[in-house]
């Protein structure tokens, strides 16, 4: 079976006109991404199941009366959040100590499993993962909107509801910070060979 | 990408600038033939940009997560229930006309393009041509020769030539960087093919293989999906890259085998003489030597790299026309079989603790293969519909 790819806007026009093979195509497209993202800001996986179903029913329910989009990833994971927001808040209410903890965005870096990269040294590796765990969650979650999720900035701003000017500084800060504890390691070699010369 | 001036990231004299860069980290990220051949240019042309972009390829390779495993399943299962859910509201407007049957298709086509969409991969694979009856060839401008011989010669010239069996077709490319040529050949076919620099290669059923029409960079690659053998045209000044989707293999004039196909769990590479040295297809990933008569094995499931001995022979009858095993579960061979003729096998289950050595015929009919299989390892054939069955 051969799958044209169709352009984000007339693929989601054709959803809108009814068109069930859009829907599944659209579905299979972008509940996998979904569910990634919404596993990071709560561990509770049927929280992040069943807003995936609400945000699905809703929009099939409504399908005559939406918007255009040339952008239906963007489209369904700023709706997608705002409802995981919802639903965590209304658990929270019904069980209260249940999700009580502080925001953390909970992601796992491949560094941490050690993928081996050969160039660089394990003391790099060190810093780098330190580097990264000590990132805040805001910056966790902006940098994988941007580099995971392929979104851009104004895109980002408004699923984490700030400015783009805002979402710019957050990742351009957390992507600094990194390098810059690469950058120790250098001025501690340099020390170090000036120590002995 | 568009091939932009390479100007542009002169001026970029900050890792930051790098890794903020969306053609930068894309090709971090979803490295290809054109992206490599862009950024390797680059910093060929400016080494002394070379520390600033290692370092932003090691930091965006730093945070890239580790997913979870998405539960497809109940996802695909919430699909379902939401087009149900749908169905019911109108077939309440039409008074339940022909309402079970229309659920039942569109349950189907649901899972269908699920299971399509979902075998998704940053290296580009046609879909869906594998068990097409007849292979192709896709030109650099785009159009496609069709070809339907059971084994198909390819060679392609310098010149621009191109001969497909005994026709000569030839291409005009104006471009000054050289053009991709993408050979598919479906299940139940063959082909050898014979590239620009005298490389000679034996691509097996189910397999494609990209190529450029000439070898003008300082290296040689080609990108390969499914199992070929290469004999490759020693040149030290151009090592030779065979890329899949998984693994990069570095050669300096050899022969060897590579299995590499989708479906399959494992990737393999085999020596037969020269040397090559094999890693993960990612940037600064460590590599692998190899001599003649040993393998890697790449696992799909833990990304691991192992390496063992083998006996060659096992690997490169296949060109020959016939199949040897040595203590091969039969499973695994059910598997080649299907390949090599494009049929249907099903085994029952318990099957893969079964092994089987010997040799077999790949110009018998399939039948008689089978049939022979059975003989030897005490198990039953039956043929239903074109397809066979297994079973203890």
């Amino acid at each position: 079976m051969k799958i044209l790819k169709l352009e984000d806007n007339e693929l989601w026009t054709k959803f809108r006109n009814g068109d069930n093979e859009a829907l599944s195509r659209i579905y299979s497209d972008n509940s996998p991404k979904l569910y990634r993202y919404g596993i990071k800001i709560t561990s509770n996986h049927s929280i992040v199941e069943d807003a995936i179903q609400n945000l699905f029913s809703d929009l099939v329910r409504n399908r005559k009366n939406l918007g255009d989009t040339d952008h239906i990833h963007f489209y369904l994971i700023k709706s997608f959040k705002r409802r995981l927001q919802r639903e965590l808040q209304k658990e929270m209410r019904y069980n209260p100590g249940s999700e009580n903890k502080d925001y953390a965005f909970g992601i796992t870096y491949s560094i941490e499993q050690s993928i081996i990269l050969e160039e660089s040294s394990n003391q790099n590796l060190s810093l780098l993962r330190k580097a990264l765990n000590d990132l805040t969650p805001r910056q966790k979650e902006a940098i994988y909107l941007k580099f995971t999720q392929d979104l851009e900035y104004e895109q980002i701003a408004e699923i984490m509801e700030m400015g783009i000017e805002g979402s710019r500084n957050l990742i351009y800060r957390a992507v600094k910070s990194l390098k810059d504890s690469l950058r120790e390691n250098k001025s501690l070699l340099i020390f170090f060979f000036a120590s002995i010369f | 990408m568009a091939i932009i001036d390479r100007e542009k990231y002169l001026n970029y004299d900050s890792t930051e600038d790098f890794i903020l860069d969306k053609d930068f980290y894309t090709w971090v990220l979803y490295p290809n033939q054109e992206r490599n051949l862009y950024w390797n240019g680059f910093i060929e042309k400016y080494p002394q940009k070379i520390n600033l972009v290692r370092e932003a390829a090691l930091i965006i390779q730093s945070f890239q997560p580790l997913e979870p495993e998405v539960p497809e399943y109940r996802l695909n299962l919430i699909l379902q229930k939401i087009l149900i859910a749908e169905k019911k509201i109108l077939s309440n407007r039409y008074q339940g006309l022909k309402y079970a049957a229309v659920l039942v298709v569109l349950v189907a086509i649901a899972s269908l393009i699920w299971l399509s969409v979902n075998k998704k991969n940053n290296f580009q694979i046609e879909a869906g041509t594998m068990t097409g009856m007849k292979g192709r060839i896709i030109l650099a401008n785009g159009s496609t020769r069709e070809f339907d011989t059971e084994k198909t010669s390819i060679k392609q010239s310098s010149s621009g030539h191109l001969t497909i069996n005994n026709d000569t077709l030839e291409i005009k490319s104006d471009k000054t960087s050289s053009a991709i040529n993408k050979v598919i050949i479906p299940y139940g076919k063959r082909s050898e093919i014979m590239l620009a620099d005298g490389t000679h290669i034996w691509l097996n059923s189910g397999s494609q293989l990209s190529y450029p029409t000439e070898f003008k960079s300082d290296s040689r690659e080609v990108y390969l999906s499914g199992e070929a053998f290469f004999d490759i045209k020693p040149n030290p000044e151009k090592p030779f890259y065979v890329i899949t989707r998984d693994i990069r293999i570095k050669v300096l004039g050899t022969s060897f085998n590579v299995s590499s196909y989708e479906e399959d769990n494992t990737s393999q590479t085999v020596l037969f003489k020269g040397k090559v040295s094999a890693g993960k297809n990612q940037l600064f990933s460590k590599t692998v030597e190899l001599m003649p008569g040993e393998r890697m094995i790449y696992n799909k499931k833990n990304r691991g790299l192992t390496k063992d001995k083998v006996d060659t022979k096992f690997y490169a009858s296949w060109i020959g026309g016939y199949l040897i095993f040595e203590n091969e579960p039969i499973t695994e061979i059910y598997k080649k079989l299907e390949r090599y003729y494009n049929k249907n096998i099903q085994a029952e289950e318990g099957l893969e603790k079964i092994s089987f050595s010997g040799k077999l015929d790949l110009k018998d009919k399939l039948e008689d293969v089978l049939e022979n299989i059975s003989f030897a390892s005490a198990v039953k054939v039956q043929a239903r519909n074109g397809s066979f069955i297994i079973k203890k």
